[in-house]
């Protein structure tokens, strides 16, 4: 029966990958034009080896073929390689993996971590002064685009700290250009990228656990507990916040696809080496199976989240039955 | 349910929550986030290859030991010479390898590799090489004419025609031959006497055929070599390219110039210009090239020195569409419109407000840096007034709503260059406004890069567009202005024509003595500067900076011409104070 329902539900989610590489394909090809990738324009390049390195990369094909052809590779499994510089895409996708986990798990963690007792107090607290300041928090934190907050972050930590021969912050990458790579250097990397991210989900995620406090401390079954004399901190963190993090726990759970993707503006401004920073600078630059290779990988970790959630949920809800 | 939360984020909260109705996750979240950490772990706790110190050795001036960072805005994408097109991988191959001949800073072409300049035939078409005796890979193996001839066999044989070179077409179109009589010498024939040939193609980088020999040609594109070389000729050998973040190089024990002082030499990728001001603020980067609006915040930090700044083969120019099929080519057809138009940008102003002062106004189609330069006549320095009457002259009378119109045909266009060049966007801001000044109405178009190529080489609907180029050393622009180069996929996409430009530049390019060349670029010049197809608005400024802990590199080494090549030449007497 399970079986039976995870086939199908493996079909079903081969038309959205599907679509999903098509349209990425023909995004990319519309603003090609004639260019080739990883050539650079100048005077000194000859129409006759552009022509020459067009056809050699098989980009002189009609669109279809071209597509077909990429489709063909990626059903044995082959990513093909970049048109820019030649090397698998899934090694780059590789390399490039560890870094982006290491920044947006640690954003999600940093996330929850934070927003829980913000969320908490926030409740506890309803229209007092610590939960307006809370408030204001979340919703600048909401607002302010990423990248703005980074520039002045690195502005402040690194540019003017160090300036005031006080310690800095690097302001740049995942490790320290020479010597670094230990653990506290790459710490000292992730400390501001990773704070930038999770403010936003902190933002997003303590309006969550607060409202949802709200509700749940409204509920009979906490009445009843402190009706029996239970101590309010009891009441509050073992009944009530329980049941108040649950939603939250599904609502980081939809963040899992953007461990992959989510931090591509925070890559981008502080030059961190992840899968986010790949896409933006190859999507730039036209190098399409480096896009594609990046999507299509996307995409098959959401497709395949959505698969795993749909089975869990059915384990954990006997209620469900797959029919 | 009662919530206080403002209206905004109700809303919000409504739509958060009708996402969370799946609650599967409410046990497993934390666990893959947890083990996916775990798994990141491995990656965060691996050690960064760091080269043991080395025995401490005194020489006369420098101190060995120690490294260098530099930075750069984007990453390498091939190190091997023959595939490879951008600067900042040309840079770093230079770095790695070199070529029979290297560039001085001002541009003059000294022996490499090769023991002497060539030799050349007194009818000019063949070119002998002799190499320097004893040349040595970095892995030990000999460096001998085989390698040479390989090299230019990946651009040049019928059997390479699968390799993704750039540089195949001039070859194939201008050498007859290449061979290689014994170990130590190469000889080279052209076709016809090829005077840019030595500038354009005898710095290119040897490759190493015992490693990449054995490929076939489609293989060579895509090989390990390119992206990891395992044996190079230069001032360094290469460790690792961490890519998007760093590539690291070692000090080459077999380099023919001598061993450097450095052990390592590291070029980090940054994601900006801001960025990379920054750190060579706070010591994170010791070299690297700067943006002209952040070079005076330089001026005050003590542990930086500024370079001078020197000219460079990058220049920016405008171009106006010419053919006569289009409605932009009665616009521009007469060319006291074109100059009437060049007279009318103060161009000082530009220079000042754009590029903050660093960059010189081009009072010619030659960059001053250049050999062949002069002053070409006439000169366009800023005069509305010359302007609006050259126009009144031309027939272009100012209509009622104030733009001028000849024949019912209103003076309008379209400016493009591409997006995300806030250089660019400004300059065309500005000719728009001083257009408007004499009655000219032009409207700014930004348009991706991609499609501002195939504008200019294909499509050419545009009406006048906006682009920055690289010079190549040689003075021929035979690319750029001869009538060839307005076929299709050429860069004459302004589609100018002039047979006298079409000669002079032929019979410059097909003299060896350097005296007549002179001659002919000095009438080249004066003949542009006279028919304005393509005006150059300014030519631009080298900026760069280094940590004073830093020794060696300086203006006498480093400068216009091998800001981006042929830098083996000079990291040998590089060296930093602290041997850090």
């Amino acid at each position: 029966m399970l079986a039976k329902y995870l086939l199908r539900r493996f079909a079903a989610a081969i038309p959205v990958i599907l679509g999903v590489t098509i349209l990425t394909f023909l995004v990319m090809h519309a603003t090609a034009g004639n260019y080739v990738p990883g050539l650079a324009y100048n005077p000194d390049l000859k129409p006759a080896d552009i022509a020459r390195i067009k056809a050699n990369l098989g980009l002189d094909r009609p669109i279809w073929l071209q597509y077909v052809t990429w489709l063909g590779g990626m059903l044995h499994g082959d990513f093909g390689r970049s048109l820019i510089d030649g090397s698998p895409v899934m090694s780059h996708i590789l390399e490039r993996l560890p870094n982006t986990l290491e920044l947006t798990i640690t954003a999600i963690l940093l996330g929850v971590l934070i927003s829980i007792p913000l969320g908490v107090t926030g409740a506890l607290r309803r229209g007092g002064k610590v939960d307006n300041f809370f408030t204001v928090v979340s919703t600048t934190g909401f607002a302010i685009p990423q990248f703005w907050l980074g520039l002045i972050l690195i502005l402040f930590f690194s540019v003017q700290l160090h300036a005031w021969g006080l310690p800095w912050l690097p302001s740049s990458g995942a490790y320290a250009a020479f010597g670094g790579g230990d653990p506290l250097d790459r710490l000292l990397h992730l400390i501001m990228p990773a704070v930038v991210l999770s403010f936003f989900y902190l933002s997003v995620w303590s309006r969550f656990v607060r409202s949802s406090m709200v509700e749940v401390l409204s509920q009979d079954y906490v009445r009843t507990a402190r009706a029996k004399g239970m101590a309010e901190r009891r009441v509050v963190y073992l009944h009530a916040l329980r049941n108040a993090v649950v939603p939250l726990v599904t609502l980081v759970g939809l963040e899992l696809p953007a461990l992959v993707s989510g931090g591509l503006v925070v890559e981008v401004v502080f030059g961190w080496p992840g899968i986010g920073r790949l896409l933006y600078e190859r999507a730039l630059q036209l190098d399409y199976t480096t896009v594609m290779g990046i999507t299509t990988f996307a995409a098959l970790l959401v497709v395949l989240g959505n698969l795993v959630a749909d089975v869990l949920y059915a384990l954990l809800d006997p209620r469900i039955r797959y029919s | 349910m009662g919530s206080s939360a403002p209206d905004g984020f109700d809303n919000f909260e409504r739509f958060l929550k009708e996402w969370s109705r799946r609650d599967f996750l409410r046990r497993m979240g934390g666990v893959v986030a947890f083990g996916a950490f775990t798994a990141g772990g491995v990656e965060f706790l691996e050690a960064c290859g760091n080269g043991g110190s080395s025995s401490t050795q005194n020489a006369p001036q420098g101190k060995k030991g120690g490294h260098l960072v530099e930075a750069n805005i984007s990453d390498i994408s091939s190190l091997n010479s023959v595939l490879s097109s951008d600067t900042a991988s040309s840079q770093v191959i230079s770095m790695l390898f070199e070529g029979l001949l290297v560039s001085k800073p001002n541009g003059d072409l000294v022996p490499g590799l090769a023991s002497a300049m060539p030799q050349v035939s007194s009818d000019g078409l063949t070119y002998t090489f002799k190499l320097r005796p004893n040349l040595k890979w970095s892995d030990g193996q000999p460096l001998t004419s085989d390698d040479v001839l390989f090299t230019f066999n990946l651009m040049f044989s019928p059997d390479y025609k699968d390799v993704n070179s750039p540089r195949r077409s001039d070859l194939e179109l201008n050498l007859q031959s290449i061979t290689a009589p014994d170990a130590q010498t190469i000889v080279f024939k052209t076709k016809t006497v090829w005077a840019p040939f030595l500038a354009l193609h005898a710095q290119r980088e040897i490759m190493p055929k015992h490693v990449l020999g054995s490929l076939a040609a489609k293989a060579i594109n895509t090989a390990d070599f390119n992206s990891a070389p395992s044996a190079s000729s230069g001032a360094f050998k290469f460790v690792r390219w961490d890519k998007g973040q760093q590539v690291v190089l070692a000090r080459n024990e077999n380099y023919w110039r001598g061993q450097t002082y450095l052990d390592q030499y590291v070029i980090k990728v940054v994601p900006d210009q801001v960025t990379l001001t920054n750190q060579l603020k706070t010591g994170e980067v010791d070299f690297g090239f700067v943006d002209p609006s952040l070079w005076d915040s330089l001026a005050t930090v003590d542990t930086i020195d500024r370079l001078s700044p020197f000219g460079v083969p990058t220049f920016t120019f405008y171009a106006y569409n010419l053919d006569p099929a289009k409605p932009a080519g009665k616009l521009f057809a007469d060319k006291a419109v074109r100059q009437a138009l060049l007279l009318a940008l103060d161009r000082q102003a530009m220079a000042d407000r754009v590029y903050f002062k660093q960059a010189t106004v081009a009072d010619s189609v030659e960059p001053p840096i250049s050999w062949s330069h002069t002053s070409a006549k006439p000169s366009y320095g800023f005069d509305k007034s010359k302007a609006e009457s050259m126009l009144d002259a031309a027939g272009w009378a100012k209509g009622p709503d104030g733009i001028r119109a000849k024949g019912g045909v209103q003076m309008k266009f379209n400016m493009i260059t591409n997006q995300g060049n806030n250089q660019r966007q400004s300059l065309l801001q500005i000719m728009q406004q001083s257009w408007a000044d004499i009655g000219v109405s032009a409207t700014p178009q930004l348009i991706q890069f991609p499609q501002l190529v195939t504008q200019i080489t294909n499509q050419r609907t545009f009406d006048v567009f906006l682009v920055g180029f690289n010079f190549t050393q040689d003075p021929d622009e035979s690319q750029l202005f001869a009538s060839t180069s307005a076929n299709p996929g050429g860069f004459n996409g302004f589609l100018f024509k002039n047979p006298q430009v079409d000669q002079v530049l032929t019979q410059a390019a097909s003299t060896l003595d350097q005296g007549k060349r002179k001659q002919l670029y000095a009438q080249f010049q004066d003949l542009m500067n006279d028919q304005v197809p393509a005006p150059i608005l300014v030519f631009n400024k080298g900026l760069w900076a280094v940590s004073k802990r830093v020794q060696g590199i300086n203006n006498t080494v480093f400068g216009s011409y091998n800001q981006y090549g042929s830098r083996s030449q000079f990291f040998k007497d590089v060296w930093v104070t602290d041997q850090k």
